[in-house]
């Protein structure tokens, strides 16, 4: 028993919670400011090149930014996958764990089909039950909320609302990325397959034979495919290089910014939870749940966020009922 | 962001070899083309390498949290494995017939089989990605023995040199492979200061060992049928070991293009082999004497 209640049920602390915790913290204090270290340095590299007439080095320079832009959008699929397809008896962190070549297409080609069950999921709003597959709110697991005036439960159904429009139209965008620039991804990570531009030229389709006055085009890069693909290359014949590099580091920023908001919504429950030197839960403490922490202020009206600012306030209390017969309350707005 | 282009193009290469047909004998016009970006690439993997490594620096330097610190240790090494998983796909596509459907198929099997061969049998590697000269292909060009020895003794130099350089870059892949696949794919790693500051993580860090007080712990699933087995891997973050990956990532990214240029002199000129002369300065006077008199005349068979 731990302030009375009663943690027979808990998940493992050593088989759970606490690897889920450093894994988690490793995000925020590591993982995190590394990829946005990465992408601040290859837009760096590229714009210290704008002007250049070395193409070749500009051609790997853009593909450096296009990579770096991308990993935090495959890391978004990692996690959000391993949240919402949780491993069966295994803590949920193990799936983000696991390689798959599908994982991060296939969470990005499936984002246009998602439900309001999986935005909860993804937000924090809901867990994802490993045996049934149902979306099980963390409201109803935390304990009652009767208490909340009718105010603060339609504000909290107001931010739940906006964060899952808000996940919907993001992640459309960084679908969409993910898209039209995977396969240069790919490209750069694994052989630098870019096309040599000093060696070839782009030409129609029709073309028999080129001659001096055949018109040429210009991609702003161009790959050639890995194997297994149904075409031989891919270039971007749309936009210039430097709309490319602002437009794909700006997307991969704002990856990083939603793998930050998900690792904020799992860890919250850890402000929960007192763990002595050796791992054991000691004390259960006040924890807010992060429920706006994915909207901006404009998200919601100014009434909204006073009644409920960053989101419902937890505090634990004994299920042992008290001779009043009061209703034992485990959350607090 | 943009919309699609639907126009199809193709791509017209404009290269002219004196041997035509060796081109496409020899992997192809994709596959020249990809050799003769190699100074690019590589130039720009070894400085990504390197700018990583400034930041890592700079990062200790400042003090900052010893987590970010870690993650810029393991940017450096992400960024050195890809130098070595470039120059393991070069090998492994040298290695067997239509190199250039190798090179873009390669997976990680692959990539550690030929740096299991780059590390066992290095002559086989040398003569098949650097098309280092034989003994017969030596004597059949050349008829006299001052130029047997002098092209031997130049080849032993060269062997021995990349034969170190070949275990260098092996050593970093085989090593660290799977933490390339982790850096790449999901960045499913544990910083070493949640494994030694109370409470610990649990289960992830059970006998975890490292020599080095910074450090991360690679976590890498693979599941079987029902089965899910969960690897550690311990990746040391200590100054001297990010200074070993960028050493070794950039000798990767150097032998990388001493291959892609000596394959892509060769299927120019049409010589098979050759022996290369950049360390004649390490040969004694009468090799060098023999050697200078045979410039220009070093390729070997078509």
């Amino acid at each position: 028993m731990i302030d009375g209640l009663d943690g027979s049920t808990w998940p493992s602390a050593d088989r759970v919670l606490l690897p889920s915790r450093a894994l988690l913290l490793s995000w925020q204090q590591q993982t995190l400011p590394t990829r946005s270290a990465a992408i601040d340095d290859a837009l760096q590299y590229w714009k210290g090149l704008e002007g250049s007439d070395a193409s070749g080095a500009r051609d790997f320079a853009l593909l450096g930014v296009i990579a770096e832009a991308m990993q935090p959008i495959e890391d978004l699929a990692y996690l959000a996958t391993a949240w919402d397809e949780p491993l069966a008896s295994l803590a949920t962190y193990v799936g983000s764990t696991v390689w798959s070549g599908w994982t991060a297409s296939g969470f990005w080609q499936r984002i246009h089909k998602r439900d309001r069950d999986y935005f909860d999921v993804l937000a924090g709003f809901a867990s994802r039950d490993p045996h049934s597959g149902a979306a099980v709110d963390i409201l109803t697991g935390l304990g009652d909320t009767r208490q909340f005036g009718e105010d603060v439960i339609q504000a909290l159904a107001d931010a739940r609302e906006a964060t899952r429009e808000r996940l919907r139209q993001t992640l459309r965008v960084l679908a969409r990325d993910w898209g039209q620039f995977s396969d240069y991804f790919y490209a750069y990570k694994h052989g630098g397959i870019a096309v040599h531009r000093a060696d070839v030229m782009w030409v129609d389709d029709a073309v028999e034979e080129v001659t001096d006055e055949t018109p040429r085009h210009s991609p702003s890069i161009a790959v050639w495919s890995r194997s297994g693909k149904r075409i031989e290359g891919r270039g971007d014949f749309n936009l210039s290089p430097e709309v490319v590099a602002r437009s794909v580091a700006a997307s991969g920023r704002d990856a990083i910014r939603l793998v930050a908001a998900f690792v904020r919504t799992r860890l919250a429950i850890f402000d929960a939870v007192e763990f002595d030197a050796g791992g054991s839960i000691v004390a259960l403490l006040p924890m807010q749940i992060p429920w706006t922490t994915w909207l901006d202020p404009g998200d919601l009206p100014e009434a909204t966020w006073k009644l409920i600012g960053h989101g419902p306030r937890i505090e634990w209390v004994s299920d042992t009922r008290p001779e009043t017969g009061e209703i034992p309350r485990g959350t607090r707005a | 962001m943009g919309l699609r282009n639907p126009r199809a193009v193709k791509l017209a290469v404009d290269i002219e070899p004196e041997q035509l047909h060796y081109v496409d004998s020899h992997g192809g016009w994709p596959l020249l083309t990809h050799f003769r970006g190699a100074e690019d690439r590589t130039a720009h993997r070894r400085g990504a390498i390197e700018r990583a490594f400034e930041v890592f620096a700079a990062a200790e330097t400042a003090g900052q949290p010893e987590p970010e610190i870690g993650g810029l240790g393991l940017l450096v090494l992400q960024r050195a494995l890809l130098a070595a998983e470039d120059l393991g796909g070069l090998i492994h596509a040298m290695l067997g017939p239509d190199p250039w459907l190798r090179l873009r198929t390669a997976k990680i099997p692959d990539l550690n089989a030929a740096y299991e061969l780059a590390r066992t049998d290095p002559r086989a590697v040398l003569t098949a990605a650097f098309c280092l000269a034989t003994d017969e292909q030596i004597e059949a060009e050349h008829s006299e023995p001052e130029a047997h020895a002098a092209l031997k003794e130049a080849r032993r130099l060269a062997t021995r040199r990349w034969t170190e350089m070949l275990r260098r870059c092996a050593s970093l892949w085989l090593a660290l492979f799977n933490v390339a696949k982790a850096t790449q794919h999901g960045f499913p790693i544990v910083a070493g200061e949640r494994v030694t500051k109370p409470p610990g993580a649990g289960q992830l860090g059970q006998g975890v060992r490292s020599s080095t007080p910074r450090f991360a712990v690679a976590v890498t699933s693979r599941i079987s049928g029902t089965e899910v087995t969960t690897n550690r891997q311990v990746v040391r973050l200590a100054r001297h070991d990010v200074e070993a990956y960028r050493r070794n990532g950039k000798i990767a990214a150097r032998l990388a293009l001493e291959l892609c240029q000596t394959q892509a002199e060769s299927i120019v000129s049409g010589h098979v082999a050759a022996v290369p002369l950049r360390g004649t300065r390490f040969l004694n006077s009468e090799a060098r004497s023999v050697i200078e008199g045979l410039r220009g005349d070093v390729g070997h068979g078509q």
